[in-house]
């Protein structure tokens, strides 16, 4: 695990200015859709979120103009995650391949785009039918993690390994099975960053600004850094024998 | 990229010309018509041998590969390697060493076989091994490394990856740090002494300093003794010659004292005789001598008459013993003459009783006559016996006279002596007569004698001549005694005449004896003191050599375990050197060994990588995922694939699955060690595969990307890949007969 996290951390610094530039882009789609809808989502310490509440008063036209600047959001990051996976992948291989990088790129993208896409549905459906049922909100939160949990790797799948998601997801059980901590690890370290940093945040600054900080920190930082580790561990399975954490 | 290969007379080719194109590209023909020679051209152009291919060609045997009937052959091959172009030519002869020479850009770079084969593996970073493993499939070896055992997988891919080298110089740095621990063990085990012989050296310079100093002082000591001995020696002669006349002094004084004493004995002596005697008047004294005197004149005579009548009865005593020893003798004498009369007489009668007789001669003779009568007048034959017995009668009278003569003398002989015994007797008779008278007389005379002699006895009373003596004696100790008193009385007045003189001489010695000061008692100190001094000067001067011996010792020993310890501290220092070194080389052997662990990584992380994307382009199906390599129980390579859950053994595949699982790994592998010359070549890989693993296949080329590789060679006789797959480039290849039939060579059509 130390040397994914050093590896991550070299590839972090290598890539930054890479980051910084998608950081930028991501982080003004989203400020705009923030301004634009601020009536309908709103900020937590670890994201931006639907108010489910809110969606029967839109109408079709502001819904469209949502739709697609979720759409462009989320094209930005699979973007993003995909460039990342990309970069950790030749500087893990220790080759650079221009041509084939951005084969890997284009080729890549509608996959992974179909899963985030998917995944949005899935969140938005199942924030509803909940909202709809007044069900414990506890429970969806369960739900999400588990399922965010069992699809975390299948985008390094898809790109690593250039396969679809139908192949993607063949793969996935085994990798499960092989390194099912890893994903345990990726997602407390995530976790455990997040909090302690809005633990540090949140006594110095009102929590209205810490939520603005931490959208800031992850667009920049901890989630790049995350998409670059979750390569790196994924990448692990090419490993001649399992690398002990 | 290979561009053109020429091949004259190699194997069965004679005049072959093939300019290969980019792509997918099929050499096909028929078995034996030459389709592996082109490859094994190939191959032997680029590298002047082909190891890997069943023929095994070597710089040894290349010559026997020219085509029979031929006496040279050329391989000539063109290539482009990052746009640069590369033209080999190799020429073979039967009869002299072959040829060869490599052109880049159309310039003479080199004709040496080893330069060339440097400058070719140096350009496309493989050499024949490594070309042979992964860009060449030899015929019947294209799954070669999947049907490996674990550990000769994981050699071979080391060693493809350069990996084995690294693993060789961890192992010979082991080797080196293990003879640096073996030395640094050995070297210790040599300083186990160390610390001791530091002790010791302490130990012996301490005992240095204090024998110098024990030096220094016995040698000042030696010169106080010295100056001591040396003014003792300055009076040494004063001190013995007065000794010596100490000596003589005193010598004189004891001698003098002693004459003194014995004078003083000699006078207390006198005195006391004087004092003792007790003298007789001399007169009286002379008359008792001259009485004395008459006494013993008279004693004196008759002493000796009776000496003298002493002296006759002894010579009487004589003759009468002599006389009556005579007539002892003369009576043995006569009884022995009388024996021997005895005896004669009885000889004689002896002699009378054996008087011989001549009675046989007598009878002999009768016979004699009567046989001569009878023979001479009855019968003849008796004669003879007349002589017999007429000799024997007449020896009979020889003997006898004979006999009688001898008993005549032997009679006559008696007789006389008998006579002359008899006069013996006689006269022996007589002369006992005489001398009985003889003895009588004697007798007489002795007994006259007697009687004087008791007679002139009965007048000396007995003891009288010891009395006479006695009083002689007494007589003359008197007269000796005055004699003596005189003597004495003279004597004494010399003695204390003397007596004064010694003590004069005594007093005046003692007087010399004080004056000189000196006395055995001083004497003897002054010597003891001297002999002690010189007994210490002795004793001090072999002590400082010993001592001087032992510094020298010390010296010694000090210098040599000195020269030990540096020795040692050398020693420390090369095992602390190789000890650095040894820690240096773990650390390198560390770094090494993580470095090819991270290489390996790395390495298989990107052959895994490669695997699955060729895979995953190459294989159409959905039951098998994920090729990789893994690492069995052995710690050996194994190819795994996944099918659903499980991961099992590449083994299960099938032919054509096998055949793109090995294609997977050689275009993993090429990938990851060169992108120069990105060929692959497959000598017939359907060689035992079904139809359906051939379908499979012809499937898996038409969808092969030409994005890792220029060109896909496949070498077989299987029309069905020939016809069924998009050939970028057909090469046929096939047999044919010269214009008279005599030759068989293989042709090529473009």
């Amino acid at each position: 695990m130390i040397f994914e996290i050093k590896s991550s951390i070299e590839i972090f610094k290598q890539a930054y200015d890479l980051i910084i530039l998608l950081g930028f882009v991501i982080l003004i789609v989203t400020g705009i859709l923030i301004l634009t809808f601020q009536d309908y989502i709103y900020i937590s310490v670890t994201g931006i979120f639907l108010r489910i509440s809110k969606i029967t008063e839109i109408n079709l036209l502001e819904f469209i103009f949502a739709l697609f600047s979720f759409l462009i959001v989320i094209a930005l990051y699979t973007l993003s995650l995909i460039i990342l996976t990309v970069a950790t992948k030749e500087y893990r291989a220790d080759r650079i391949y221009p041509s084939v990088f951005i084969k890997n790129i284009t080729s890549s993208f509608p996959e992974v785009y179909k899963i985030f896409i998917i995944w949005f549905l899935i969140q938005f459906n199942l924030s509803v039918l909940w909202y709809v049922n007044a069900w414990d909100p506890m429970i969806l939160s369960i739900i999400f993690f588990l399922i965010s949990y069992i699809f975390l790797f299948i985008p390094y799948a898809i790109v690593i390994e250039e396969v679809d998601f139908d192949r993607a997801i063949r793969k996935l059980y085994i990798f499960r099975k092989e390194l099912a901590i890893y994903p345990i690890m990726y997602s407390a370290i995530g976790l455990i960053i997040n909090l302690i940093l809005i633990f540090i945040f949140g006594l110095v600054f009102p929590l209205d600004i810490v939520r603005i900080i931490m959208l800031i920190i992850n667009i920049f930082i901890i989630v790049p850094f995350l998409v670059i580790l979750g390569a790196n561990l994924y990448f692990n399975k090419f490993s001649l024998s399992i690398r002990k954490i | 990229m290979i561009q053109k290969l020429i091949l004259q007379n190699w194997m069965s080719h004679r005049d072959t010309q093939i300019s290969f194109r980019h792509g997918k590209i099929l050499i096909h023909g028929k078995n034996g018509s030459g389709k592996t020679s082109i490859v094994e051209g190939i191959v032997f152009a680029l590298f002047g041998e082909v190891k890997t291919s069943y023929r095994g060609i070597n710089k040894q045997n290349r010559r026997n590969f020219i085509r029979d009937g031929e006496k040279s052959a050329k391989v000539e091959i063109e290539f482009s390697v990052d746009g640069k172009n590369f033209r080999i030519v190799r020429n073979l002869y039967r009869d002299k060493p072959s040829r060869s020479a490599l052109y880049y850009n159309s310039n003479l770079i080199s004709e040496n076989d080893d330069e060339i084969l440097k400058h070719i593996t140096r350009v496309l970073n493989i050499d024949e091994r490594l070309f042979g493993n992964v860009f060449y499939g030899a015929q019947d070896n294209i799954y070669q490394l999947i049907n490996m055992p674990p550990k000769e997988l994981k050699l071979n891919i080391d060693r493809v990856l350069g990996i084995e080298e690294i693993q060789d110089r961890i192992d010979k740095i082991t080797k080196i740090i293990n003879r640096i621990k073996d030395q640094i063990k050995q070297t210790e085990i040599d300083l186990d002494g160390y610390r001791t012989k530091q002790k010791e050296l302490e130990r012996l310079k301490s005992g240095y300093q204090t024998t110098l100093s024990r030096i220094e002082e016995l040698n000042s000591q030696f010169r106080s003794l010295q100056n001591d001995y040396e003014s003792m020696t300055k009076q040494k002669e004063t001190i013995e010659q007065k000794y010596n006349t100490y000596i003589q002094y005193r010598d004189k004084k004891i001698a003098t004292e002693t004459k003194i004493d014995r004078l003083n004995q000699d006078i207390k002596k006198l005195q006391q005789i004087i004092s003792n005697t007790q003298l007789e008047d001399p007169e009286v004294l002379e008359e008792k001598r001259l009485q004395l005197e008459k006494e013993i004149e008279q004693f004196r005579l008759y002493t000796d008459q009776s000496m003298k009548l002493n002296d006759l009865q002894n010579q009487l005593n004589q003759k009468y013993d002599s006389v009556f020893r005579n007539r002892e003798d003369l009576y043995r004498t006569l009884q022995e003459r009388n024996l021997e009369l005895d005896t004669l007489r009885k000889e004689l009668e002896q002699l009378n009783r054996s008087k011989p007789s001549n009675l046989t001669f007598i009878i002999a003779l009768i016979l004699a006559m009567g046989a001569l009568g009878i023979g001479i007048f009855v019968i003849n034959l008796a004669l003879l016996p007349a002589i017999v017995f007429g000799i024997a009668a007449l020896y009979l009278h020889i003997k006898y006279n004979e006999q009688k003569s001898r008993w005549s003398n032997e009679l006559e002989r008696v007789n006389n002596d008998t006579k002359r015994i008899e006069a013996e007797i006689s006269s022996i008779r007589n002369e006992l007569n005489v001398l009985e008278q003889e003895l009588e007389k004697l007798k007489n005379d002795k007994n006259s004698v007697s009687e004087q002699l008791k007679d002139i006895m009965s007048k000396i009373p007995s003891d009288y001549g010891k009395e006479l003596e006695r009083r002689r004696d007494q007589i003359s100790r008197a007269l000796g005694n005055i004699e003596s008193y005189k003597k004495d009385q003279k004597r004494l007045l010399e003695l204390r005449q003397e007596l004064e003189n010694f003590v004069k001489n005594l007093e005046s010695i003692d007087q010399t004896l004080k004056s000189l000061e000196i006395n055995d008692k001083i004497y003897r100190e002054w010597s003891k003191r001297y002999v002690e001094l010189q007994e210490a000067i002795k004793r001090t001067k072999s002590e400082i050599n010993l001592l001087t011996n032992q510094s020298k010792e010390f010296q010694k020993s000090i210098e040599i375990l000195e020269r030990d310890i540096e020795d040692m501290k050398r020693k420390i220092e090369r095992v602390e050197i190789l000890r650095a070194l040894q820690k240096e080389l773990e650390e390198i052997k560390n770094r090494i060994s993580d470095l090819q662990t991270k290489n390996r990584q790395v390495y298989i992380q990107n052959i895994n990588l490669g695997m699955g994307l060729f895979w995953n382009s190459l294989y159409a199906g959905v039951v098998y995922n994920d090729p990789k390599i893994a690492v069995d129980k052995s710690d050996g390579y194994e190819l795994k694939i996944s099918i659903g859950d499980n991961e099992v053994s590449a083994d299960r595949l099938s032919g054509g699955e096998k055949t793109i699982y090995a294609l997977s790994l050689r275009l993993a592998i090429l990938n990851l060690i060169t992108r120069r010359l990105r060929v692959i070549i497959l000598d017939e890989p359907t060689h035992n595969l079904d139809d359906s693993s051939i379908d499979n296949l012809v499937d898996n080329i038409n969808r092969l990307s030409l994005d890792h590789i220029d060109q896909f060679i496949i070498i077989t006789h299987d029309d069905r890949l020939k016809n069924n797959v998009m050939w970028n480039q057909v090469i046929q290849v096939f047999r044919e007969k010269s214009k008279d039939g005599s030759v068989n060579y293989s042709k090529v059509l473009l």
